[in-house]
């Protein structure tokens, strides 16, 4: 009966050592995507800030002349 | 992309509670599982595979038949969170199964004296392990996300029919695995067990609940991620035709 206590050990062993990887790839991936989300964020911000309004042609043409 | 954050989704506070009440109801589970449940007469200590091996085999169940309403839902509605929440739980009843396959076979070394054995419930039980992975690689082998979701559900309802098969199995064929412990006419072992049994199920039940919900967002925040590229990529591309046409 003692001997069988190693399949007891092994099988608890396994069983969260996959749940500890598979806990940590969740956690990874939820990290790198806030990340992800964060630059795409930060890159728009430029973008929703007021844009100048365009000039018309004949303003450019005489400004240049 | 404000929807971007974990904290944005609804009941982002109460997954954290359940991701806690998990791992304490996790605890109290180990702690029955070894030192308040008696050892089996027969079995002796290696029975206690049981408490890991029968609630992540139901919890698995419970998150293929999610995928399966998932996969019905996104067929009728179009709404792409089914096939999110579809996916999301196809990815953890995976990984239970895996758990379930792996702890069975360490029990049954020493109780059968073989790691493996064709028998009907381990066969079914292997069969939807690999639908399940079949799910996954259909995914990826389709790269129209629209068609790969509505393939992808047609998978996850056809292959839940194995579930009912592998609960049956050992009432319909001869097997080397045991019958139901626990049923409609009373549980075929101590009360103690019984209590150790529904704790660690309770345990299960809300691992899976705290993946879940993260896994949700992580497939919900990728769709959202890459319908953004593709609006900002189309923004792009209407730009540089507008500049073009000027010139």
């Amino acid at each position: 009966m003692g001997d069988n206590l190693i399949y007891l050990f092994v099988a608890f062993l396994i069983t969260w050592l996959i749940m500890a990887a598979y806990l940590w790839s969740i956690g990874r991936q939820v990290r790198n995507l806030r990340d992800e989300v964060q630059a795409l964020e930060n890159a728009e911000l430029p973008a929703e800030s007021p844009a100048p309004a365009p000039r018309r042609q004949e303003q450019v043409e005489s400004s240049q002349a | 992309m404000k929807q971007g954050s974990t904290r944005g989704l609804p009941g982002w506070r109460f997954a954290q509670g359940v991701g806690v009440l998990a791992g304490v109801v996790m605890a109290i589970a180990l702690y029955m599982a070894f030192v308040y449940a008696p050892a089996d007469a027969l079995q002796g200590d290696v029975q206690r595979i049981f408490y890991l091996h029968v609630p992540m085999a139901w919890v698995a169940f419970l998150a293929f038949f999610v995928t399966f309403i998932g996969g019905i839902g996104y067929l009728w509605k179009r709404h792409r969170g089914w096939d999110q929440l579809a996916r999301a739980s196809a990815e953890i009843g995976l990984v239970f199964t895996t758990v379930v396959l792996l702890s069975g076979s360490l029990w049954g070394k020493p109780i059968w004296g073989t790691w493996w054995t064709w028998d009907a419930r381990l066969t079914t039980t292997l069969l939807l392990w690999f639908i399940y992975l079949a799910y996954f690689m259909l995914r990826s082998y389709v790269s129209d996300p629209e068609r790969a979701a509505r393939y992808a559900a047609v998978l996850g309802i056809f292959g839940f029919i194995d579930v009912p098969i592998i609960y049956k199995s050992v009432d319909w064929w001869r097997t080397l695995h045991p019958g139901p412990v626990v049923s409609t006419s009373g549980a075929a072992m101590p009360d103690s067990m019984v209590y150790t049994l529904f704790v660690a199920l309770a345990a299960t039940t809300l691992i899976y609940a705290y993946l879940l919900y993260q896994r949700y967002w992580i497939e919900r925040t990728k769709d959202e991620i890459a319908d953004y590229q593709y609006r900002m990529y189309e923004r792009q591309l209407e730009r540089e035709m507008r500049e073009g046409a000027t010139i």
